[in-house]
């Protein structure tokens, strides 16, 4: 197909043809169009419908303002839906559609919305669709979702990649226009590292838009030598295609770099990346957008903005219309005309609403001075305008402009509030900016071309002053100043039809005057009530026409009336490219035991506990259930001796001459005459009493200890311990280093454990329960010469040691473990076997280890220590903690052994009903156990060390279960603990 | 007896990656040991390090190298923290340092607790910038500048080193802790120039 409206010129590579498609159609653009400026350059006006009524809509802008040109890009699960043609490159293969229509485009079967509008203004679900209250969620809410919202997402997983980043500068320069360059050129020949970015893919903002001069050649020349320099410099990074979207505390900007966007799919590059930009300064030279004016009908595929019909002439080379006409409050929509008119382009008219200007019209144009336009007309796209005295005039295309509005956004993210400036007739920023910034040129309502050039050379400069940098004496390159009288005019009264204020969320100025009546008359009621502004566009060309319409009818000018302000992002940014890589198993990272490999090449099965992988069980061939390995796993190490990798566990290196004051000082218990090669259970509360963590602290010579903790906690209790050292006693000589990696520590238990270690401890070491008793420590070498620790602890209730070598022999300690121990029938066992022999033993866990819970409730109450002060002594000594019928851990038992019981079950009393009231405490921990041959449980029931033998209901509401269980000692097996001192 | 033997084992199995203008690298033989210094013993440790190792504590954010041993490094890691870094000998590392520093510091064995990688290269920095929230410009990360951060949600010692000879930029140091030593490298692969 023809480019029937490319008229030659422009910016674009008329060399280079690019073929897209188009709702099934193939049509041809040149390299450097967007999609919009090729589907004009083909005559295609009509790109899609509306939001709500499904109206007809083209393209309205030619930048990321654009509300109404919304496409679905490529195909399948690359497809993304409400894509701006005016901000997309087009590639060959591109494949586009339009949006929101049931059946074709050109009829549209929703447009009876259209015709139902008196019905469905602002506010109307409120109203309409109360009851029956339970269709909201079943029948109305999606219909009207099914009608309305625009592009629809593939729901298919995203297969591009996506990326993130951190970066770092003097000083940002946000947008490329002659202000932003301005800025940046002073800045980086002064030697600042300075980031420039901007939006579009080509950068240099307006100047590629107008025909203006800088510095004697065209402006989009001196853009192009401008940042042809910047490449050449190593202080300054160029970044076009990447969107500043976000200020952030104390200097930080976010940025959206658009990597491949604008190659085919599937080329397997990153697509995006989200910057974090680190600044010392940054310069908002953001430019300013173009608003329109509200008459009726003027959202007619052909009405666009008068700046960006420009743009499409000189940049695109493409004339949006064969016959233009103008409307216009302000001396820059006639500049439309005269462009328009150089490149051959009829003008039909220039409608202007003031009575009088100084401008000189284009030859053989018609002026309408005091003009209004009432109404449109075209079903599909616009055929004339008709004005207020009756008379039409034929268009195709109508440039509208009702002034600019400056890019304030960045400067509300931190809730800077934008004021009124009548000399510009628009909010400019207010005197509250983000940290660091400063706005240039026509973001700060500087709104002509040597002003601009000046307004970035001077903010550049402040910016070299402020970082201690010399300012030069260079002065800007020549320009002209172009003439910019504009008037506050914003609706056309008269209007015959609707007046659209917002077009992407199809807001007209009936719904405004609709908020007004029904006394949401705020600017933020306004917004809520309407949703206008609320849209992606963020009302970038409708807001001010909303607070305009506002302030007429309530009487109140718009610095009265005021303005909703601004949030990040400035332009969507997808979630996809904020999560980055941080998906699948990215999403966070995995912490391996030493022994990872070898339990992998096992087959052990996995669990994740926090970040590490440990091996929960090692099933062996046969086995069906993982009940039955963890059966044998238990029985095996209870009956000779199994061996499990619990480097997991926190190791925190004590030293100094204060470490014994210090430990005694974060424990409950005491540990002040803990001997030298001697390990001893720890209890630590937090401030208010409550049990934090437990572990074993071991003295390994006068001034040095090795803390261990729960895996759960390890992080948490070293954090803990940096606290209460460098916050509340910074006096104490102790230093603190965690361990937890240096050592790849292994669990042997069982009674065979000795003989197992006596086959790989060097002779020399005697670890006969003489001389290396229960809860001895020590300093050891392994297989010849290897320094390790050994410690005689037990969680299993066996005879038992953990034993420690540097974590680089870690795997190999593993496989000789199992050589050495082949004639034991040693077995390696996982978590959920260490789990079954500490509840058959009574020993708490995480799940009792709540932070609900006190040390009285655990039944160690006793080794509290009152003869000194800790952390949380004075709280754990409240009345409700200290009560003798509070809540105590003790045993459970089924009362028919062939009953299972459930963690979480509550116990009631035999006969009560299962109600709050009647709540006795709560079952935290359950398990088989293989020894006793039935289920066992810990748990918490008030008075339940006065209570042996009591039964009572473990009631679970959730799996409608009740079990009659037996309160015991929570020591099922070994209760005197003989087999852990032999 | 059996006659058992344990055999080492480094966390990423001696990894090495190369694409266009990057070296990545796992480095192993190189012992870290954290020295703290005692309560107000900071003046002590200072003297003790600099006649026994010519080496000078560095300033926070900074490592120093030994004036006669050019191996050894010494980083600043935290509040009167440091590792000595040096290559490893047939005789204990822990005990080497503890001969240099005597009863001047608090002595912890570290070498098994991180997996050091080195990553170099003229695209070195452009690797880091997708995963490092550290400002690596060389006015103000030289060469011996330390930083303790995340990367990845994972902890990381970082430390600019001298760059290579035949002028193939940058070289960074990298720490990580060894138990996710893996995800680690999964980080830094999946970034330019290694990834895409």
């Amino acid at each position: 197909m023809t480019q029937k409206n490319r008229i030659g010129g422009g910016l674009i590579d008329q060399n280079r043809s690019v073929q897209f498609n188009f709702d099934g159609r193939l049509f041809e653009g040149y390299e450097g169009d967007t999609l919009a400026s090729a589907l004009l350059a083909n005559d295609v006006k009509l790109v899609g419908r509306s939001f709500k009524y499904h109206r007809p809509r083209g393209i309205f802008s030619a930048g990321s303002e654009e509300p109404s040109a919304l496409v679905t890009l490529r195909e399948g699960a690359y497809s993304e839906p409400n894509a701006r043609a005016t901000v997309t490159e087009i590639y060959d293969g591109l494949s586009a559609r339009s949006q929101n229509k049931f059946g074709s485009l050109n009829f549209d079967l929703m447009a009876i919305n259209d015709l139902l509008s008196p019905l469905l203004t602002a506010g109307f679900y409120y109203k309409t669709f109360m009851w029956p209250a339970v269709f909201w969620e079943k029948v109305y809410e999606p219909i009207i979702r099914q009608a309305a919202g625009l592009g629809k997402l593939s729901g298919a997983e995203d297969p591009d990649r996506y990326n993130k980043g951190f970066l770092y500068c003097d000083l940002l320069v946000i947008g490329t226009g002659p202000s932003g360059l301005m800025a940046a050129l002073t800045a980086a020949r002064a030697g600042l590292r300075v980031i420039v970015a901007d939006e579009d893919f080509r950068m240099g903002g307006r100047l590629n838009a107008e025909r203006y001069e800088v510095g004697e050649m065209p402006a989009a020349d001196w853009a192009a030598a401008t940042l042809a320099e910047f490449m050449s410099m190593d202080n300054v990074r160029v970044m076009s295609r990447t969107t500043i979207f976000g200020a952030y505390d104390h200097g930080i900007y976010g940025a959206l770099e658009r990597v491949s966007d604008h190659v085919a799919e599937g080329s397997g590059d990153v697509r995006q990346i989200a910057w974090r930009i680190y600044t010392k300064r940054a310069i908002l030279a953001a430019g300013s957008t173009e608003r329109s004016i509200a008459f009726g009908n003027n959202d007619r595929p052909g009405v666009m903005m008068a700046g960006s019909v420009r743009a499409y002439v000189n940049r695109w080379g493409v004339a949006p219309g064969k016959r233009v006409a103008i409307f216009t409050n302000n001396d820059d929509g006639w500049q439309t005309a005269y462009d328009l008119q150089g490149q051959g382009v009829e003008v039909s008219a220039i409608v202007d609403s003031r009575e009088q200007t100084t401008l000189l019209p284009p030859k053989g144009v018609r002026v309408v001075l005091g003009g209004r336009i009432v109404d449109t007309k075209g079903r599909l796209g616009l055929k004339k305008i008709i004005l207020s005295d009756g008379q039409d005039v034929a268009a195709d295309c109508l440039a509208v402009s009702g002034g600019w509005s400056p890019n304030v956004h960045l400067t509300c993210h931190q809730r800077g509030i934008p004021v009124w400036d009548d000399k510009i007739v628009g909010f400019v920023p207010g005197a509250t900016l983000p940290m660091g910034m400063a706005v240039a040129g026509a973001a700060n309502g500087v709104m002509t071309l040597n002003a601009c050039l000046q307004s970035g050379l001077d903010a550049g400069n402040s910016v070299v002053e402020a970082l201690g940098r010399t300012v030069s004496k260079s002065k800007t390159p020549k320009a002209q100043d172009e003439v910019s009288a504009a008037s506050a005019f914003w609706y056309v009264n008269e209007s015959k039809g609707r007046a659209w204020l917002d077009l992407q969320n199809d807001i007209t100025a009936k719904d405004v005057k609709l908020s007004y009546q029904e006394g949401f008359r705020s600017v933020e009621h306004l917004k809520r009530y309407t949703t206008i502004g609320m849209a992606t566009d963020q009302g970038k060309t409708s807001n001010i026409l909303g607070l305009a319409v506002m302030a007429e009818i309530s009487g109140k000018s718009i610095a009265e009336t005021g303005t909703t302000i601004f949030r990040p992002p400035y332009t969507p940014v997808s979630i996809a490219a904020l999560a980055g890589r941080s998906r699948g198993k990215d999403f966070r990272p995995a912490r391996l035991t030493p022994s990872h490999n070898w339990a992998a090449e096992q087959g052990a099965v996995f669990v994740n506990t926090g970040a590490w992988r440990r091996a929960q069980w090692f099933p062996k061939e046969g086995e069906t259930h993982w009940r039955q390995s963890v059966n044998r796993e238990v029985l095996a190490t209870r009956a000779s001796v199994g061996i499990c990798d619990v480097s997991t566990l926190g190791k925190i290196d004590i030293q100094g001459k204060d470490a014994t004051d210090f430990i005694n000082r974060v424990y409950a218990n005491a540990f002040a005459k803990l001997a030298i090669g001697k390990t001893r259970y720890g209890l630590m509360l937090r401030e208010d009493g409550l049990v934090m963590d437990d572990g074993t602290t071991a003295r390994l010579s006068e001034h040095h200890y090795l803390m261990t903790t729960t895996t759960a906690n390890a992080v948490s209790v070293f954090r803990h311990l940096e606290f209460c050292h460098q916050c509340l006693w910074p006096n104490l000589d102790v230093q603190l280093i965690s361990a937890t990696e240096q050592f790849a520590q292994i669990a042997v238990a069982g009674p065979n454990s000795r003989k197992l270690l006596e086959k790989i401890i060097d002779p020399e070491y005697d670890i006969s329960n003489d001389a290396f008793a229960f809860m001895a420590c020590g300093d050891i070498t392994v297989c010849g010469g290897i320094k390790s620790r050994l410690f005689r602890i037990s969680f299993s209730g066996e005879l038992a040691y953990e034993i420690a070598v540097p974590t680089r022999y870690g795997d190999s300690l593993m496989r000789v473990l199992m050589d050495a121990g082949d004639e034991f029938d040693v077995t390696p066992y996982g978590t959920e076997a260490l789990g079954v022999m500490r509840i058959e033993k009574g020993h708490a866990a995480g799940n009792e280890l709540n932070g609900q819970t006190t040390a009285l409730n655990l039944g160690l109450g006793k080794i509290v220590s009152r003869k000194k002060d800790c952390i949380g002594n004075i709280l754990s000594l409240r009345e409700e903690m200290v009560r003798n019928d509070g809540l105590r851990l003790v045993g459970f038992k089924p009362v028919d052994p062939a009953m299972s019981l459930n963690a979480g079950s509550h116990f009631i009393g035999v006969g009560a009903e299962a109600k709050t009231s009647n709540d006795q405490g709560w079952m935290s921990s359950v398990t088989y156990s293989p020894n006793l041959e039935t289920s066992i449980g810990l748990g918490f029931i008030k008075s339940g060390d006065q209570r042996m033998g009591e039964k009572v209901r473990a009631v679970d509401l959730v799996n409608n279960k009740s079990v009659e269980v037996e309160i015991t000692s929570p020591h099922f097996f070994d209760p005197e603990g003989g087999r852990l001192r032999v | 007896m059996f006659d058992y033997k344990l055999s080492p084992k480094s966390p990423l199995d001696g990894f090495v990656l190369e694409a266009d203008g990057a070296r990545l690298r796992e480095i192993n033989g190189f012992a870290l040991i954290s020295i703290a210094a005692p309560h107000q013993g900071e003046g002590a440790l200072k003297s003790v390090l600099k006649n026994t190792l010519g080496i000078d504590l560095p300033k926070p954010g900074f490592s120093s190298r030994s004036e006669t041993t050019p191996d050894i490094t010494l980083m600043s890691v935290g509040h009167d923290q440091w590792f000595v870094r040096f290559l490893e000998t047939e005789k204990s590392s822990v005990e080497w340092v503890a001969d240099a520093v005597g009863n001047f510091a608090a002595i912890t064995d570290q070498s098994d607790s991180w997996t050091q990688i080195e990553l170099s290269g003229i695209s070195a920095r452009m690797s880091l910038e997708c995963v490092l929230p550290v400002d690596t410009d060389p006015s103000v990360f030289p060469e011996g500048a330390v930083s303790r951060t995340v990367l990845e949600h994972l902890g990381v010692i970082v430390t600019r080193q001298p760059n290579a000879a035949d002028g193939g930029g940058y070289c960074f140091l990298l720490l990580s802790p060894r138990s996710s030593a893996k995800s680690f490298l999964h980080a830094l692969t999946g970034s330019p120039p290694f990834h895409f």
